[in-house]
């Protein structure tokens, strides 16, 4: 059954996508939904920003057919009978997750202002430390381990939004959101299946599913002559929200079916976002400049300024983050100290960030 | 926790959160529809001259989706009582009633946009439909209706598709006038939320009474919303297919009798909320097919635009139907009091609507015959 949870969440939701983002584009095309492309991304054709709509109907349409043949062919594979607190977490999650896409809807198609946004995003962040889903250990990161709930819960919420806002500064570069997202839930989908939580796995395979035929398209399918499309604020808000709920329910499991350090991988896939906003915020913060303003100082950005084509950036960013979740991964395999690996990350994204400036200063310097 | 409590929460939380979010939502919606032009352009079947949004169906959806995830969510995390063998059972069909939601809304979406072929959306609608029978639910039995009792189960699964299909495009079809659907989908909902009710089916009442509760908004700004203010909006097919699914799936629920505790003419009595609608299709199929016309293409035939030529303002078709829906239940409900037997109270239904009908027709005459002379 575990199988069959594996292949059939990932092959449907692979399809449905596949189905729907033409019909997306002929809705959008037709009754004139396309985003006038701005200063941003300038020089291309105008592309429709309503990719991510798709994503919450096909995860509901194929993890919860998925979830429902288990659960009625095999109860107890699910959670039920002895454990309901999973099953406030993910009906909590599930009425978030509607919350957040309605609002990235919204905000696609009308702009929402950054206060309402914010505050709706705190509620659909609230819910999930409320359900009993909050990281109330850190099993030695920085030398913390139990965690009351009262720095728990706020921290939970702040990591549900912080996840979820880092996400859509990657939806710049074509396919890097949901390339990332793609090596994100394939590895939380890995360590789902090894901690044998089958509705996690049933998402992370979704996820990847139906993210596999945005990525065809921007990657390859738009220089192959097919109209190309973002996944846009919709797509990135729901990648973030489940990325977050995904992140923090494996979190939680370490220590009991999964070695202590799982939660150095979960959030290991996240890094190159996590770490890139932060440098991004304090970078903003130094200068005094609005918070909330986008700009071009995004470490894309700064691979573009350095002297890379769009598909390079792409596959050098995949290639880092990659490699750092190998780092982890093994780090924890040889069971290191939690705060020496997170140390070791941010040195080598620190180099990394010494190495990316040099080479933007030389090109400018010529 | 004791019984009127339970019974308090699973009428009031889900109801005003719906009421509250669908306040919020609709206007919103509105406004999305005016500044992007995503309007229903008029036509010549259609009873309205300035553009419409018709995107207030895609509220529901999701409005629904959150209020009984939340309110089950609590339910079940305050350790309020439920049963937990029947626990993955009432899961599997819930998930799968979104699942079919779901379809059914991509559907109405793509058709309130741009446009779907009738085809299309009638295998969309079976698909959804097959979703029952998977889920472990059919009608296993008609209850004496025409002295029918227990049915195999390939009947049963068939009846079931064809049940949800009809109830689905019935309220589809009725969606003409302005309020009229949400009207009788209101009457139906809370015909069904006060029999759960009765019966103390608390998650059966979750979701009635969250349905209502996105209703009521929607039905102000559907009959009160002025035009001119960009105030008015429609439910479109999006609204009225998810509307159709939910209330089939409710009908059946409540009829199948599958370990819960609803008495035998359930079936009936739910099935009778509906009958104004089912029994105009088939009025309006046999009126097309007579006239050697296309059954599936629209025309100006169902029950409101007749009423509507006897000269009556849309509003009161509105009410007068409503009404009538509303009498049809009373008089199921009392004869299933009376014990008169499931096929005698569904000639007794077949007879009041052949009255009704006979009325429209008559003050169709008179009204010809005025504007005539």
């Amino acid at each position: 059954m575990i199988y069959v949870s594996v292949i059939l969440p990932l092959l449907l939701a692979l399809l449905l996508a596949q189905y729907m983002i033409p019909r997306i584009l002929m809705v959008s095309v037709k009754k004139d939904l396309v985003i006038p492309s701005e200063t941003r991304d300038k020089g291309r054709l105008r592309v429709p920003r309503l990719g991510g709509v798709s994503l919450f109907p096909v995860l509901v349409i194929s993890a919860g057919a998925t979830a429902a043949l288990c659960a009625r062919f095999d109860g107890s594979l699910l959670w039920m009978t002895e454990n309901d607190s999973d099953f406030v977490q993910y009906m909590f999650a599930a009425a978030g997750l509607t919350t957040m896409y309605l609002l990235g809807v919204m905000d696609d198609l009308l702009g929402v202002s950054i206060t309402s946004k914010l505050i709706i995003e705190c509620l659909a962040a609230l819910l999930i430390p409320l359900s009993g889903l909050w990281l109330d250990n850190l099993h030695g990161v920085l030398g913390i381990y139990e965690l009351p709930w009262w720095i728990g819960m706020p921290l939970t919420m702040l990591t549900v939004l912080y996840i979820s806002n880092a996400i859509p500064m990657l939806d710049d570069v074509d396919g890097l959101a949901s390339g990332l997202a793609m090596i994100a839930f394939t590895v939380l989908g890995v360590v789902a299946f090894l901690a044998d939580e089958l509705v996690l796995l049933i998402f992370c395979s979704a996820m990847t599913g139906m993210l596999g035929p945005f990525f065809f398209r921007n990657v390859i399918g738009s220089r192959m002559g097919l109209r190309n499309i973002y996944l846009g604020d919709t797509g990135s808000l729901t990648i973030g929200y489940i990325l977050s709920v995904v992140v923090i329910g494996l979190s939680r499991l370490g220590g009991r079916c999964l070695p202590e350090g799982v939660i150095m991988v979960c959030f290991g896939t996240l890094l190159i976002p996590m770490f890139d906003v932060f440098r991004v915020a304090v970078t903003r913060m130094v200068n005094h400049r609005n918070m909330f303003r986008r700009d071009n100082n995004h470490i894309h950005h700064r691979l573009m300024q350095g002297g890379m084509g769009p598909v390079q950036v792409l596959v050098f960013i995949m290639i880092i983050t990659f490699s750092f979740v190998i780092l982890n991964v093994v780090c924890v395999w040889f069971d290191w100290n939690l705060s020496v690996l997170l140390v070791t990350d941010v040195s080598l994204w620190l180099i990394l960030q010494v190495v990316i400036s040099y080479y933007k200063n030389k090109k400018r310097n010529f | 926790m004791d019984e009127l409590q339970l019974t308090i929460y699973s009428v009031a939380i889900p109801f005003l959160l719906s009421v509250v979010l669908g306040w919020l939502f609709i206007p919103r919606v509105l406004i999305l529809s005016h500044r992007k032009q995503l309007y229903d352009m008029p036509d010549q079947r259609k009873m309205h001259h300035t553009p419409v949004p018709r995107l207030g169906g895609i509220t529901f959806l999701p409005i629904l989706l959150i209020v009984v995830c939340m309110s089950l969510g609590v339910w079940v995390m305050m350790r309020m009582p439920y049963n937990s063998e029947t626990l993955d059972d009432l899961f599997t069909r819930f998930i799968l009633l979104f699942v079919g939601m779901m379809v059914l809304f991509l559907v109405g979406v793509v058709d309130d946009l741009i446009g779907v072929s009738y085809k299309a959306k009638f295998l969309t609608q079976i698909i959804s439909a097959v979703l029952f029978p998977i889920s472990g639910l059919w009608i296993h039995d008609l209850s004496g209706l025409f002295w029918i009792n227990e049915i195999p189960t390939w009947v049963g699964i068939l009846l079931t598709i064809f049940v949800v299909v009809y109830v689905t495009n019935a309220i589809n079809l009725i969606d003409g006038v302005d309020g009229l659907a949400a009207g009788i989908c209101f009457v139906s909902l809370l015909t069904l939320g006060l029999a759960a009710m009765v019966k103390g089916q608390h998650l059966f009442m979750l979701i009635t009474f969250g349905m209502l509760g996105i209703l009521l908004p929607f039905w102000y700004f559907n009959v009160f919303g002025h035009v001119e203010k960009e105030k008015k909006i429609f439910m479109g097919d999006t609204g009225s297919l998810t509307l159709g699914y939910l209330v089939s799936f409710l009908l059946i629920y409540m009829a199948s009798g599958a370990g819960i505790t609803f008495p035998r003419e359930m079936l009936i009595i739910g099935l009778s909320t509906m009958f104004l609608p089912m029994f105009d299709i088939v009025r309006v199929v046999i009126v097309r097919v007579r006239n050697h016309c296309n059954p599936f293409l629209p025309d100006k035939n169902h029950i409101h635009h007749k009423l509507l030529r006897t000269g009556i303002s849309s509003r009161c078709v509105m009410t007068v139907l409503v009404f009538v829906s509303l009498l049809l239940v009373l008089a199921t409900m009392m004869g299933v009091f009376y014990h008169l037997g499931t096929t005698f109270v569904f000639l007794i239904d077949v007879l009041l609507w052949l009255v009704f009908d006979g009325t429209v027709n008559y003050y169709i005459r008179k009204n010809h015959r005025k504007r005539y002379e």
